[in-house]
């Protein structure tokens, strides 16, 4: 091979290990979903924040009940990073002050998708967060609203 | 601190225990609820303390060395406007049902309980409490000491408890609280004592009352100040003293900002002490702040210093020779796990008429 071959097929080979690490690092949607038999509209981060921070949040005369989702280790870096703006301990300590103080109970942590999918379509007032991309392909969730949008690579 | 010698009678730990079951039982059809425990081992050593005991007030005599464990019982349930609360305090010597509470949301926000409660008065009291892994040091500020442990202020009220939090338009919070039931009452060793749910005929206890409103710039944030008032008259079993009625009020904060932490308290406390020899009056303020840095991942540095001012007369306080009027301690807490973390800490502590050193060590945890 002529240093020229050479050089086109180094060049190309570089060119499509970047377009890979691209690819790899695509843009990625963190959406809030609930159970497609509930018609809740849209929070705001505000609203959303408090939610999972324990504080009691009522749609349409009914309670919202938090999960949190822990089946993917960057979806839950990205919760703590951009929902609730807390590291895992300090996200940690401040639910278990809520409850020694007030009362109730911490939001329910599930790491199985299975079990957090039937617990969002049979509790009342469930909602939680996950990939778009996943939300789209389960029956019986419906997506609320986008959370965050950004790139995990 | 002093060590407490159970006085309960077998009875009041066996209905204790049985209503705890039954609590648990009524509970388990209800989806959400909450177990937490609270372990802690604590050593203390004393350097410099005056050997000499306290022959007026044996119960308040501080040992040269000290180990004391510690088990905080929580338990939380919800059904649906209903919530139930209970809090069990377990050491070697002694069990004691901390909290007590029933209550009823009146809004998402605002709870109408009924049964023992903390007094809402300050911030430590409320914040932590027994909850000892939940405080960055081993001793809490003297003036929230609890009631039941040498306190000089009601730590603990029996009766009705308001408490709520309204969000304002600009994202902000009020947070709220008002207390009014039996307060404490005063042994004849100078104790304070709670009102105990399940001996509620073990001595006299009249009414007592606090209110606190506090401010948070941001709702969803842990920064807070605040203001807070009360009042209890306290029935006295001194032979000096029939009785004394006591006003407090004072203000309070907690400031995070990046790797710090600042908490501070302020009382200011009037005794009326109605005594035999004629009625005195004993006033004193107190005041702590506590600073936290968080100083590597995992490391926190802290210190705190605490001094209580006026009080002429020490009608008051006289009775309480254990308690710490003055105190500066430097500390440093490292988190071992997620939920288990370790103490280590030094104070220089002066109470009436003495003063030592303290060293003390604490692991302490909230699990699961």
């Amino acid at each position: 091979m002529s240093h020229r071959h050479l050089l086109e097929a180094s060049t190309l080979a570089l060119l499509l290990l970047c377009m890979a690490q691209t690819t790899l690092a695509a843009e990625r949607r963190m959406v809030l979903v609930c159970s497609a038999q509930f018609d809740l509209q849209p929070l705001s981060a505000l609203e959303v924040r408090r939610l999972f921070l324990g504080v009691p949040i009522v749609k349409d005369g009914r309670t919202l009940e938090p999960l949190r989702n822990s089946t993917d280790p960057v979806l839950h870096e990205v919760f703590l990073q951009k929902i609730v703006f807390l590291s895992a301990r300090n996200y940690e300590y401040r639910l278990i002050s809520q409850v020694f103080r007030l009362g109730g109970e911490r939001p329910p942590t599930f790491t199985t998708m299975a079990e957090l999918i039937n617990a969002v379509r049979t509790r009342p007032g469930a909602v939680t967060y996950m990939w778009a991309d996943t939300a789209l392909t389960l029956p019986g969730i419906r997506i609320v609203e986008d959370l965050w949008q950004g790139s995990t690579g | 601190m002093s060590k407490q010698v159970s006085v309960t009678p077998p009875h009041r730990s066996a209905l204790a225990a049985a209503l705890s079951a039954a609590w648990l039982l009524l509970a388990a059809p209800i989806v959400q609820a909450e177990f937490i425990l609270f372990p802690s081992l604590t050593g203390t050593e004393h350097s410099g303390l005056n050997p000499h005991p306290d022959v007026h007030h044996p119960s308040h005599t501080q040992k040269q060395s000290e180990l004391k464990a510690e088990l905080d019982l929580f338990y939380s349930a919800d059904k649906d406007r209903l919530r139930l609360l209970a809090e069990v305090l377990v050491t070697p010597d002694h069990t004691s049902a901390e909290r007590l509470q029933a209550g009823w949301f009146a809004t998402p926000e605002t709870t109408l309980w009924i049964g023992r409660h903390h007094s809402p008065l300050g911030y430590w009291n409320t914040q932590f409490h027994h909850g000892t892994y939940l405080q960055t040091s081993i001793k809490r500020p003297a003036i929230s000491g609890f009631d039941d442990h040498g306190g000089v202020l009601p730590s603990h009220l029996s009766g009705l408890l308001v408490e709520g939090a309204r969000t304002l338009e600009n994202d902000a919070a009020i947070d709220y609280a008002f207390s009014f039931g039996a307060a404490t009452r005063q042994t004849s060793d100078g104790r304070l004592t709670a009102f105990d749910l399940f001996d509620p005929h073990s001595g006299p206890h009249k009414p007592g009352s606090v209110l606190r409103l506090g401010y948070r710039p941001d709702a969803t944030a842990t920064d807070v100040a605040g203001l807070f008032l009360g009042y209890s008259t306290i029935p006295s079993a001194l032979s000096s003293v029939r009785e004394i009625r006591q006003t407090i009020a004072g203000a309070f904060f907690n400031r995070e900002q990046g790797r710090w932490r600042w908490i501070g308290e302020l009382f200011g406390v009037r005794n009326d002490l109605d005594q035999t020899t004629g009625n005195a009056r004993s006033t004193f303020v107190n005041a702590n702040l506590q600073g936290e840095h968080e100083w590597r991942r995992d490391w926190t540095l802290y210190g705190r210093a605490e001094n209580t001012f006026g009080d002429r007369s020490g009608a008051y306080l006289m009775h309480f020779s254990g308690f710490v009027k003055e105190r500066y301690l430097l500390g440093v807490r490292h988190e071992l796990t997620r939920n288990q973390a370790l103490k280590l800490e030094l104070s220089d502590v002066h109470v009436m008429g003495d003063s030592y050193v303290q060293f003390g060590l604490q692991w302490s945890a909230a699990l699961p």
